[in-house]
């Protein structure tokens, strides 16, 4: 099936990305793709995402391209993934048939034989303990992990958030991302809102976080 | 009609191979249809002035 994404999704744009802003900004993508393509390149061909959307997630989450960083909230590395979010995610795919043996062939390099036992668990619930987060979070530190990781998660969105008529939803992808896959469970959205209806609904961070993907001049707008 | 043993075993194997194979057709259908997809970027042009919006 052949997926439709209207670039800009919206009309609106975040007061950091003017039309001045964008050749700092393509100046930042351009660092990002030249120090960490082939990573992008592989997590976007294994799991066929667009590498434009996943770089355009990347430098929404860590424009500086810092593989080793954490956040107050330990969001770590390029795509800013938390460990129990991220073992929830790797879980999530393979019940959903997605993890292919080369994703995880990508995911063994740093997870070893944790990846089997994580796999295993059958209380999805657990993968939260700090026994998983402290297995995720060296890993996450690594770029090709954590890229291939993005991916996996956009992925599995991207089923989640096709229309019938093919047109993509990249406003509800990069708010899901940014808030977690139970966004729309956990406040009752609807897959359905116009993007104005989504922005009015979800927490200030993913405003700001859809505005800037998805908005005039922002990172699909950029990269497309 | 009674089969031979060997058609008896032949029949057992057909059976086998036919479910191994609507399994993994099963299994592998949502990563086939990940590897199936396309997807092509269209340009939108919107005629309004642009607005700003900080989310602050």
């Amino acid at each position: 099936m052949n997926l439709l994404l209207n670039i800009p999704l919206i009309s609106l744009s975040h007061a950091d990305f003017k039309p001045t802003d964008v050749d700092r900004h393509q100046t930042a993508a351009d660092a990002l793709t030249a120090k960490y393509g082939a990573f992008i390149d592989q997590s976007a061909r294994l799991n066929n995402v667009p590498d434009y959307l996943l770089k355009a997630i990347l430098l929404t989450e860590n424009e500086d391209g810092i593989a080793g960083i954490v956040n107050r909230t330990g969001a770590t590395g390029l795509g800013q993934i938390k460990g129990s979010s991220g073992a929830d995610m790797i879980s999530l795919a393979n019940r959903k048939r997605l993890l292919t043996a080369d994703k995880k062939a990508v995911l063994r390099k740093q997870l070893g034989a944790q990846l089997d036992l994580l796999l295993a668990v059958d209380n999805t619930d657990t993968l939260s303990n700090a026994r998983w987060v402290n297995v995720m979070n060296p890993a996450l530190k690594d770029p090709e992990f954590n890229v291939m990781l993005a991916g996996i998660f956009l992925s599995v969105l991207i089923r989640e958030h096709t229309a019938t008529d093919g047109s993509l939803r990249t406003d509800y992808i990069a708010a899901r991302y940014n808030q977690g896959y139970y966004l729309l469970s956990a406040r009752k959205i609807s897959k359905t809102l116009s993007t104005q209806q989504l922005i009015a609904a979800v927490p200030t961070e993913a405003k700001r976080y859809i505005v800037v993907v998805c908005g005039r001049n922002g990172w699909l707008d950029i990269l497309t | 009609m009674k089969l031979t043993p060997i058609w008896q075993l032949i029949a057992v194997l057909a059976i086998v191979a036919v479910s191994i194979f609507a399994y993994d057709w099963y299994y592998r259908k949502p990563a086939r249809d990940e590897a199936a997809r396309t997807f092509t970027a269209r340009k939108v042009t919107y005629s309004e002035p642009i607005s700003y919006e900080s989310f602050t």
